[in-house]
C-alpha cells in the first residue's frame, strides 16, 4: 500500500465512522452539572459543588441510575413496571438511543437544558432535573402524566424551539418519555442528595429515589375531567357571536384575576406584573406572561388545552390554577380564544 | 494511446445517454405525477432536455472527431483566425432563438401555476405556516350546523373555528386546492414533488399556492430550502383523499379538536 492509499483509507474510515456510532460511548458517565433554581428571596440561585464532591456524587448515583449508554433505575420491580413510570432497562436503553439522536443537542446529557444548541435558545430548553413540567392535565403533585409528556413530544411547543416529534412511532415516543422520567428522577435525587450533604445530613439515595418515583404514581387518576362547555358547542359559540364573550371578559377582569398579569387587552407585559407575583420561574428565568392576542398556545391549541391550563395552572411559573367553576372557566376560554381576532 | 483517449472521451456521451435510458427503464426517472398541470411542467423539462441533449451529443461528437483526426507531433500548426461574422452570427442567433422559444413557450404554463388570474376562485383550504423545523397546517373547523367547513381567514385565523395539525396536509382529490403559505422565521420552500409544486415561503408574506391532486394516496412533502440544522426533519406527508372521505376526515378531526378528553392529536 502506498502512503496515499493509506491516507485515503483513513480519511474514508473517519468520514464513515461518525455515522456508525448512534449510541453513547460505553465509558461516558453522568456528571454533576450546576442547578439553576429560584431562591427563597426570589432570585436566580445556582447550586454548584466542588470537583471532589461531584466525583463522589457521580459514583454514588451510578449504582442507582447507570450510565447514559446503559441507563437503569434501581427501584422495586413493582414500581419500575408501574404503568405511570415504565422504567425497565430495555425501555430506558431504547429511550437513551433516541434521546441521543433527537434531544441531546438542546437538552443535554443530564437533561439539564445545556446541550450545545441550548445556550442559543430563548426560551431555554427545559431542565428536567427539577421534576417540574409545565404542561399537564392532572391536578395532583408536581409531576405530569406520561400522556402529557407525549403530547408535548407530538405537538412540539409552538412559540419555542421545541419542534414536533410526531414522525416517531408511538413505541419510540413511549421510550423517550420513560427516559425523560429517568433523567428527571436522577436530577431530583442528585439535587436533594447535594442539599443534604451541604446541610451535613445523611441521605439515603434509595429512599430519595423511591419518594421521587412515587410522585408520579396516581397522576392519571387525577386528570381533569373537563365537561362540555355549558349548553354544548353550538350554544357556546353563539354566545361568543352574540355577546362578544361578555361573561368571559367579566370573569377575566374580576373573579378570575387573569387581568393582573395578562393585562386588560391580553397583551401581557413583564413590566406591568403586579408586585406580589414572582418575576422568575422555578428555573430562575425571567417570567414573561403569555401575550394572549397571538393565538399561539404552547401547551396545545384545542379549547380543552386552554381549559386545562386555566384549571390546573402551569407549575413552576406564576400561573396558578384558577378559582373558578368549570362553567366559568369555559367562558374565560371563549374570551381568551377570541382575543387574537380583536387585536 | 490515441485510441485510449478517443474511447475515454467517447465514453462520456455513451455513458451519459445510457444513464438516462437505464433510469427510464428502471422507473428511476421523474417521480410519478398526480396533478393535471404536472404533465405540462414535465413537457417543459423534456423540451429543455431534448435541446440540451442534442447539443451535448453534437459537441461531444465534434470532440471525438477532432481527437480522431489529430496527427500528433508531425501535424501542421493549427490556423489561427480572429473574427468570423458568419459563425458568430449563426451561434448567437441560434442560441437566442432557442432561449426566446423557451421563454415564450413556458409563459402559459407558468401562468397556470403562478399567475393570480389562474388562482382558483375559492376560500383557502388551509393555512400552511413553516417554522424551524416543522410545517403547521391550519384547517377550517367543520360546522355541524351548516354542514360545511367554516370560512378560514388566513390573515387573522379564528383559533376557535380552525385547528392546527403538524406535518400533515390533507386535501380532497380531483379539485383545485388553494393554500396560503407563510413562515414564522426564515425562508422555507413548500415542495410537493409528485404534484409538481414548489413555492418559497417568505416571512411576513401570505403566498397563495394552488394545485390539484388526481390520485388518492399518501405522498412526500418536504422543505426545499436549506433552512437550518434541522432542515432534514421538515419531512411531512401529503394525504389525498376522495372528496367524501376528506369531508369525513375533516368532521372527525373537528370533533377531536372540540373533544374534552385528554388525548393525543396527531
Amino acid at each position: 500500500m502506498t502512503r496515499h492509499t493509506r491516507v485515503l483509507a483513513v480519511v474514508l474510515l473517519l468520514s464513515i465512522a461518525p455515522g456508525c456510532n448512534d449510541e453513547y460511548p460505553e465509558s461516558l458517565e453522568y456528571q454533576f452539572q450546576p442547578y439553576h433554581t429560584l431562591s427563597a428571596s426570589n432570585e436566580r440561585e445556582t447550586l454548584d459543588v466542588d470537583p471532589a464532591l461531584a466525583q463522589e456524587i457521580a459514583g454514588a448515583l451510578k449504582d442507582y441510575f447507570g450510565t447514559p449508554r446503559n441507563p437503569t433505575v434501581k427501584l422495586s420491580e413493582d414500581l419500575k413496571n408501574n404503568p405511570e413510570l415504565k422504567l425497565d432497562d430495555h425501555r430506558l436503553s431504547r429511550g437513551s438511543h433516541y434521546y441521543r439522536r433527537y434531544c441531546l443537542y438542546c437538552h443535554g446529557i443530564n437533561g439539564d437544558g445545556n446541550g450545545p444548541t441550548g445556550r442559543f435558545l430563548l426560551p431555554r430548553p427545559r431542565d428536567f432535573r427539577l421534576g417540574i413540567f409545565k404542561f399537564r392535565t392532572n391536578q395532583q403533585g408536581t409531576t405530569p402524566t406520561r400522556m402529557d409528556l407525549k403530547h408535548t413530544l407530538v405537538n412540539g411547543i409552538p412559540g419555542s424551539s421545541m419542534p414536533s416529534f410526531g414522525i416517531l412511532s408511538d413505541d419510540d415516543l413511549e421510550y423517550l418519555v420513560s427516559y425523560v422520567i429517568h433523567l428527571s428522577l436522577r436530577g431530583i435525587v442528585e439535587r436533594q442528595y447535594v442539599l443534604a450533604k451541604r446541610a451535613g445530613e445523611e441521605a439515603d439515595i434509595g429512599e430519595l429515589l423511591e419518594a421521587a418515583a412515587r410522585t408520579w404514581i396516581g397522576n392519571s387518576a387525577t386528570v381533569v375531567n373537563a365537561p362540555e362547555p355549558p349548553g354544548g358547542w353550538y350554544k357556546f359559540y353563539q354566545e361568543g357571536v352574540l355577546s362578544d364573550w361578555k361573561r368571559g371578559r367579566e370573569l377575566y377582569t374580576t373573579k378570575g384575576a387573569c387581568v393582573e398579569c395578562h393585562g386588560r387587552d391580553g397583551r401581557a407585559s413583564a413590566i406591568e406584573l403586579p408586585t406580589n407575583v414572582n418575576r422568575r420561574d422555578a428555573w430562575g428565568e425571567l417570567i414573561v406572561p403569555r401575550d394572549l392576542t397571538h393565538g399561539v398556545y404552547r401547551g396545545g391549541s384545542r379549547p380543552v388545552d386552554i381549559f386545562y391550563r386555566i384549571k390546573v395552572g402551569i407549575p413552576g411559573t406564576g400561573m396558578p390554577g384558577a378559582a373558578l367553576s368549570d362553567e366559568e372557566i369555559w367562558h374565560v376560554v371563549g374570551y381568551v380564544m377570541s382575543m387574537p381576532l380583536r387585536r | 494511446m490515441k485510441k485510449f483517449w478517443i474511447s475515454l472521451f467517447l465514453l462520456v456521451p455513451v455513458l451519459g445517454t445510457a444513464v438516462f435510458v437505464v433510469a427510464w427503464m428502471k422507473k428511476a426517472w421523474l417521480p410519478e405525477n398526480i396533478s393535471t398541470l404536472g404533465k405540462e411542467i414535465d413537457l417543459l423539462f423534456y423540451i429543455i432536455l431534448a435541446i440540451t441533449g442534442v447539443i451535448f451529443l453534437f459537441t461531444e461528437g465534434l470532440l471525438v472527431v477532432a481527437l480522431a483526426g489529430a496527427r500528433g507531433e508531425d501535424a501542421p500548426k493549427a490556423r489561427f483566425f480572429h473574427g468570423n461574422n458568419l459563425m458568430e452570427f449563426t451561434w448567437t442567433v441560434l442560441t437566442a432563438a432557442m432561449l426566446i422559444f423557451i421563454a415564450l413557450y413556458q409563459i402559459p404554463i407558468w401562468a397556470k401555476a403562478k399567475y393570480a388570474s389562474h388562482r382558483p376562485n375559492k376560500d383557502p383550504d388551509a393555512l400552511v405556516t413553516a417554522s424551524q423545523f416543522m410545517w403547521q397546517v391550519r384547517y377550517p373547523l367543520w360546522d355541524e350546523q351548516s354542514g360545511r367547513p367554516h370560512k378560514l381567514d388566513t390573515r387573522n385565523p379564528d383559533v376557535m373555528r380552525s385547528f392546527e395539525l403538524i406535518n400533515e396536509l390533507h386535501v380532497p382529490a380531483g379539485e383545485p386546492i388553494l393554500i396560503h403559505l407563510t413562515t414564522r422565521d426564515v425562508i422555507h420552500s413548500f415542495w410537493l414533488p409528485k404534484a409538481r409544486v414548489k413555492q418559497d415561503a417568505l416571512p411576513g408574506h401570505l403566498i397563495p399556492v394552488w394545485f390539484d391532486a388526481q390520485k388518492p394516496g399518501t405522498y412526500e412533502w418536504v422543505c426545499a430550502e436549506l433552512c437550518g440544522w434541522g432542515h432534514y426533519r421538515m419531512r411531512a406527508k401529503l394525504f389525498v383523499h376522495e372528496k367524501a372521505e376528506f369531508e369525513k376526515w375533516l368532521q372527525e378531526k373537528s370533533r377531536e379538536f372540540l373533544s374534552t378528553k385528554q388525548a393525543l392529536v396527531r
